[in-house]
């Protein structure tokens, strides 16, 4: 669910925002965490524990209004209350040529002190166009 | 009390809702999905009149419910009050809202110029598409009205002026006791949000008891 509305978020968020290209995936992941976070949910997120490749890091959220008042109960203590989150991230890396992984480290819904994500960049996909030049 | 986050968060997640419900797991069974997302909505409607009531005193009477739910729960919801509210003095209401929030991007399919029965199937498509979409806010209020202590059913209907002036959305909900009587009303094809009240007390807090013990275990069998 959360890759279809990301699919979709993505245009509103480049369309408010009026950010140049993204020059490589610290700046993306910045720009996730400072500018997307906050235009949609009104939080704004911290990016940290980069990997030497600068391809995977970790976003990391003090706050999440998508549990202000959500308590897991017995049955479902294996559920992954946010993860429409990391699907959205994924769908809206995807629309611009980033395919991702986008993983769950730490959940306060579990016990944990914070929210934290992996976003991991497995390959940049090269943008292909529909036409050729020479026709 | 809440927290600002964008209104498109939340008609992203309504359509996601209401596309994934019709199409993935319940592809070919429009009804049980659209019990399903009703009874999402009243969920939701039950606990967001908790929390809209807190401060206020019990009220008094089915109608001071009903000026609640037309004035602050629809503000709260919809930032905006109901425009016309209308009732027969016997259980019946009809809430009228010109301009449905979440309804107000959609888009539909234009007819085309020619055939009249690829017409009426596209206008039937839309209708449907239209109605699964209203099946939520129509369980939002049921519940909203459950646990304000008054069992109801809801239902709505929708009317379009033509799309390339702009798409105004009646929602009518009206509260019959008699349930015979629940036929649209004669708006043609207007957006009409029915709720019948069921004069006999004690049947219906049964069923709708039944139903809601079922629904919550469904929902949890749902989130494992």
């Amino acid at each position: 669910m959360g890759y279809n509305i990301g699919i979709r978020l993505i245009d509103e968020f480049l369309a408010k925002s009026n950010v140049s290209r993204c020059v490589d995936f610290k700046e993306t992941a910045e720009m996730i965490a400072k500018v997307g976070f906050k235009m949609f949910l009104g939080v704004t997120a911290s990016v940290m524990n980069w990997d030497a490749d600068g391809t995977c890091c970790s976003i990391v959220l003090e706050d999440n209004p998508l549990v202000d008042f959500v308590e897991l109960p017995d049955t479902c203590q294996g559920l992954y209350y946010c993860n429409i989150l990391s699907g959205v991230i994924r769908g809206a890396l995807e629309m611009v040529a980033m395919k991702t992984e986008v993983t769950w480290i730490r959940d306060m819904l579990r016990g944990d002190d914070a929210y934290e994500l992996q976003v991991k960049l497995l390959k940049q996909v090269p943008e292909e166009y529909p036409y050729k030049d020479d026709e | 009390m809440g927290r600002d986050v964008s209104e498109s968060c939340i008609d992203s997640l309504l359509t996601e809702m209401v596309s994934t419900y019709c199409n993935r797991f319940y592809a070919n069974k429009p009804e049980l999905a659209a019990r399903r997302i009703e009874a999402i909505g009243y969920q939701v409607g039950h606990q967001l009149s908790e929390r809209y009531t807190m401060e206020r005193p019990c009220f008094s009477d089915h109608l001071e419910a009903i000026k609640f739910i037309c004035k602050d729960f629809w503000f709260e919801l919809f930032k905006k009050q109901i425009d016309n509210l209308k009732t027969n003095h016997r259980g019946t209401f009809v809430l009228q809202d010109n301009r449905f929030r979440w309804l107000t991007r959609m888009s539909i399919d234009q007819s085309p110029e020619n055939g009249t029965s690829e017409e009426l199937s596209i206008m039937a498509d839309n209708k449907t598409m239209q109605s699964m979409h209203l099946y939520f806010p129509c369980g939002i209020i049921r519940g909203a009205l459950s646990n304000l202590g008054i069992p109801c059913a809801v239902s709505a209907d929708i009317s379009n002026l033509p799309a390339w002036l702009y798409e105004e959305i009646w929602m009518i909900t009206s509260i019959t006791p008699d349930h015979e009587n629940l036929t649209f009303s004669s708006f043609d094809g207007s957006l009409v949000l029915k709720i019948s009240f069921d004069v006999f007390f004690a049947l219906v807090c049964t069923v709708i008891i039944m139903i809601t013990c079922f629904w919550k275990k469904f929902k949890h069998n749902e989130q494992i």
